[in-house]
């Protein structure tokens, strides 16, 4: 069997089951071919489930151990890893926000927009001012997530209004437009947002 | 007496000649280090550990930013990096993954680690998906040159020698007509990559499969290896597994001290320790455990 088969049909062995054809190209040694695959199965389930462990604390914490692992070994059969980075691995698997939160952890850093500048600024001038989303910030219903300025990772429930003014920042409207849009508090929101660094 | 800036030259002199790994008569310092993982975090950048250097898996660390690129930052400040990674693939008929190999260049390149390694071992097929797991090779002379054509080709991107590390088998291929480590010599020949001698590794495939570890070890290209790994296994109904879950045991570290008296060549020498993770100050002791040994055999 060439190199590029065998291989293919390893994985294959690894995430459904053993194949015979590829059982024959194994030696058995001190146990049997099937149960030597299954090292490398028990190697694979393990490392996928850590990582789904680590992106998705609440959902384990939510449903135990025993169910959270069943939940995991269901995932990895139907949901083959595609990528040689872990932390790609694992949308789709519960929470989104989990998710989100996860993507935010490893989001670029980009300096957050400057207070300090703001606050020289006329007012005119700053409600002209189009300001971006932070890499790291995702708005998922009624949420915001985000990496502060210290890189901790937060989900917030948040009101009406701020995922207006948000959604109005992550369109590229100006201060100005998305007041006129929304007539929401843009002061409060705004030092609320610039203080999180999730403006830039 | 030093002032304050003549004792801080002289740390960044000693910082410098440690990077180079040899003293300030050109002999080779013998380095020991410790794989740095994740609960160790903090009371790593707290406490300012006396080790030579910290190796990390490349692939805890392909973030764009964040805390974790932020923490390995502040690693390197104090300490000689060496990364080690698992998800080249370097043995898969499918090739390397573009991606994954512009991922660990941008790392590469920002921190300019001292060692750089990946495994005897593939982990990525063509259609079928991928394990993110190390797994086996049947050497023969066709994945020799694939395993040989990967090697070469991610030296020349990355612009540097990787190291290879003998992996721990669990199975062998009746398609393999080549002992693992002529395989690995080969590999080194035709690449004029270097090695990451795993004595590990070596015991526990030697129990699997029947072969001696001292004629493993007599037969490897010493002059190529250019670190060594140790680590503790378990065994499961009779099949060691490559765990790194306890101490080193009595064998393999008999194994490395005759090693390293044979060849009385300084080799940088790391202990790993992934799963069941102590405190650090337990994997600190088996570090310092290590360090003795080598010393007494290389007085």
């Amino acid at each position: 069997m060439q190199l590029k088969e065998l291989q293919n049909k390893f994985i294959d062995a690894l995430y459904d089951k053993a194949l015979p054809n590829l059982l024959a190209e194994v030696v058995d040694g001190k146990r049997s071919a099937e149960d030597l695959l299954a090292v490398y199965r028990n190697n694979l389930f393990g490392n996928l489930t850590n990582a789904l462990r680590i992106t998705y604390p609440k959902t384990q914490q939510k449903l135990g151990q025993k169910k959270f692992q069943k939940l995991c070994h269901d995932f990895i059969k139907k949901t083959r890893s595609r990528s040689c980075n872990l932390d790609d691995y694992g949308e789709g698997f519960a929470d989104e926000i989990e998710w989100l939160k996860h993507r935010a952890y490893l989001a670029p850093d980009v300096t957050p927009f400057d207070l300090a500048r703001l606050i020289k600024l006329p007012p005119e001038k700053i409600f002209k001012l189009k300001f971006k989303l932070h890499p790291s910030c995702f708005l998922h219903k009624n949420f915001v997530i985000y990496r502060d300025r210290s890189l901790q990772v937060y989900a917030k429930k948040i009101s009406r209004s701020e995922i207006n003014f948000l959604c109005g920042v992550r369109d590229g409207l100006s201060l100005y437009e998305i007041y006129e849009a929304h007539d929401i508090n843009i002061e409060t929101c705004l030092r609320r947002y610039l203080l999180s660094g999730v403006l830039i | 007496m030093l002032n304050y800036q003549g004792r801080k030259d002289e740390l960044l002199v000693k910082e410098k000649i440690r990077r180079l790994g040899s003293d300030r008569r050109g002999q080779a310092l013998f380095m020991f280090g410790l794989g740095l993982r994740h609960p160790h975090h903090q009371y790593v950048l707290q406490h300012h550990p006396q080790v030579d250097f910290f190796e990390v898996h490349t692939e805890n660390f392909i973030a764009e930013g964040g805390a974790s690129l932020n923490f390995l930052s502040q690693v390197a400040e104090r300490y000689p990096l060496s990364f080690h990674c698992v998800g080249l693939s370097l043995g898969s008929a499918a090739g390397l993954n573009q991606q994954h190999m512009r991922n660990i260049k941008k790392l590469l390149d920002l921190y300019q680690p001292f060692l750089f390694s990946d495994h005897l071992s593939w982990s990525n097929s063509s259609s079928a998906g991928t394990s993110n797991d190390l797994l086996p090779i049947p050497y023969n002379q066709e994945s020799l040159k694939i395993f040989c054509d990967n090697v070469s080709r991610a030296q020349d991107f990355f612009g540097r020698e990787i190291l290879i590390e003998n992996p721990s088998a669990y199975l062998q291929f009746k398609g393999s007509q080549i002992f693992e480590v002529d395989f690995l010599n080969e590999i080194t020949r035709k690449t004029d990559c270097g090695i990451l001698l795993d004595i590990n590794n070596v015991f526990v495939s030697s129990q699997n499969f029947s072969f001696d570890p001292k004629e493993y070890l007599n037969r490897i290209e010493v002059a190529k290896v250019k670190e060594i790994h140790l680590a503790g296994h378990s065994i499961y109904n009779g099949l060691r597994i490559d765990t790194h879950s306890t101490h080193i045991c009595k064998e393999v570290m008999e194994l490395y001290g005759n090693f390293v008296q044979q060849h009385g060549k300084k080799i940088p020498t790391l202990i790993e320790w992934d799963e069941d993770i102590p405190e650090f100050s337990m994997l600190f002791n088996e570090m310092k455990k290590v360090q003795r040994a080598a010393q007494r055999v290389t007085k």
